[in-house]
């Protein structure tokens, strides 16, 4: 498999926004509740900019983190 | 089964929602069958209509239901969760069944709104199973670091050089003229570079693939990297063909690799982009009730 193994939440994030939340068999029956007329796709990027955020975060933090060490053990 | 309560449920009104449709198999216990569904604590179930079988989960109608839906989707951490469970459902249910996938968020009142649909679209979900039989979709998408390229082909191109060369000796009057024709040059070979990688992989890729179909190029919010997509595309390709389509996706990203473009690989993938069934214009409940 090609996928990435580090970062697989937001490679898959970002495929799904083509596939999950754009392609796929859409059945708008009588019954259907679900998202006639929500744009996925909008939301999906939403989405996966609030991951990037987070994941920016966290290395940022890891980052600070180790500098602090660093800094410490200076 | 009554509408809205699904036996199991503690008693509170439930909705079905629905991953998928693969063949009916009487009898045959499905090994997806029980595996997490698109919350934790939904299990997976089939639902038997004729020769078609849909793969469902009843969830708590709070959250999925009309109104409850629409809120929900304003939880990004929460949806993030439910978008990557309703992949990792399928790609289950594709590992032991041709799976026809539903678009995220598909979600019916009870099972008997789930059966008749079933029932109304049987042919075209036929028809559906019948493309998709023994096959999986491979995801291509090629990135190119424009000013990499850019760079490879200033020291590289003949042409280029001897523009740079004529440039280097102008007078100043015709300077103004040999720059512009040098920087449409340089444009023109970083396109056509591109262009020339683009039509190799879809000529080999095409080779081993049953169906393919160009998708959207992602802005650089979606894909999260500095270099530009310059190609996307979904490939349906057999299980026989695929030792041949990898092989030959790894030879093109070497190729590409060469020119500074980068070919990312990915799947398989349920076949999203080879069943078109859509049928719209109902307006829905959520629609309805804002």
């Amino acid at each position: 498999m090609q996928r990435h193994p580090t970062n697989r939440d937001q490679l898959a994030l970002s495929e799904l926004l083509d596939r999950a939340l754009n392609k796929g068999v859409v059945l708008w029956g009588d019954a259907t509740i679900s998202v006639a007329g929500v744009d996925l796709i909008y939301v999906g990027l939403k989405v996966l900019l609030a991951s990037v955020d987070t994941a920016e975060r966290l290395r940022q933090n890891a980052r600070a983190t180790a500098s602090a060490d660093t800094e410490a053990a200076e | 089964m009554t509408a809205g309560t699904v036996p199991g449920a503690t008693g509170e009104q439930s909705v079905m929602y629905v991953y998928g449709v693969a063949r009916a198999s009487p009898g045959r216990r499905f090994a997806s069958a029980g595996c997490e569904g698109i919350v934790p604590e939904a299990s997976v179930d089939p639902l038997v209509q004729g020769e078609l079988t849909a793969f469902v989960s009843a969830v708590p109608a709070d959250r999925f239901g009309a109104s409850g839906f629409r809120s929900a989707l304003k939880d990004v951490e929460w949806l993030k969760d439910r978008i990557l469970a309703h992949e990792k459902v399928l790609e289950e249910l594709m590992s032991s069944d041709d799976i026809v996938p539903f678009r995220f968020g598909t979600i019916y009142l009870d099972s008997s709104q789930v059966a008749n649909a079933l029932a109304r679209h049987r042919a075209e979900l036929r028809q559906a199973l019948e493309r998709i039989q023994g096959t999986s979709e491979w995801g291509v998408k090629v990135y190119c670091a424009a000013d990499v390229l850019r760079c490879r082909i200033e020291s590289e191109s003949a042409a280029i050089r001897r523009l740079r060369g004529a440039l280097a000796q102008a007078s100043p009057g015709a300077r103004f003229f040999l720059q512009k024709k040098y920087a449409k040059a340089l444009d023109g070979e970083v396109a056509a570079t591109i262009a020339g990688c683009v039509a190799r992989i879809g000529r080999g890729l095409d080779a081993f693939a049953c169906e393919s179909t160009e998708v959207e190029a992602q802005p650089a919010a979606a894909h999260g990297r500095s270099a530009d997509m310059v190609m996307n595309a979904a490939y349906l390709v057999t299980k026989g063909s695929l030792p041949q389509f990898r092989q030959t996706s790894a030879a093109l990203r070497k190729e590409c690799a060469a020119h500074g473009l980068e070919l990312e690989l990915t799947g398989p993938w349920p076949p999203y982009h080879f069943v078109s069934i859509r049928q719209e214009g109902v307006a829905d409940a959520a629609a309805s009730d804002q």
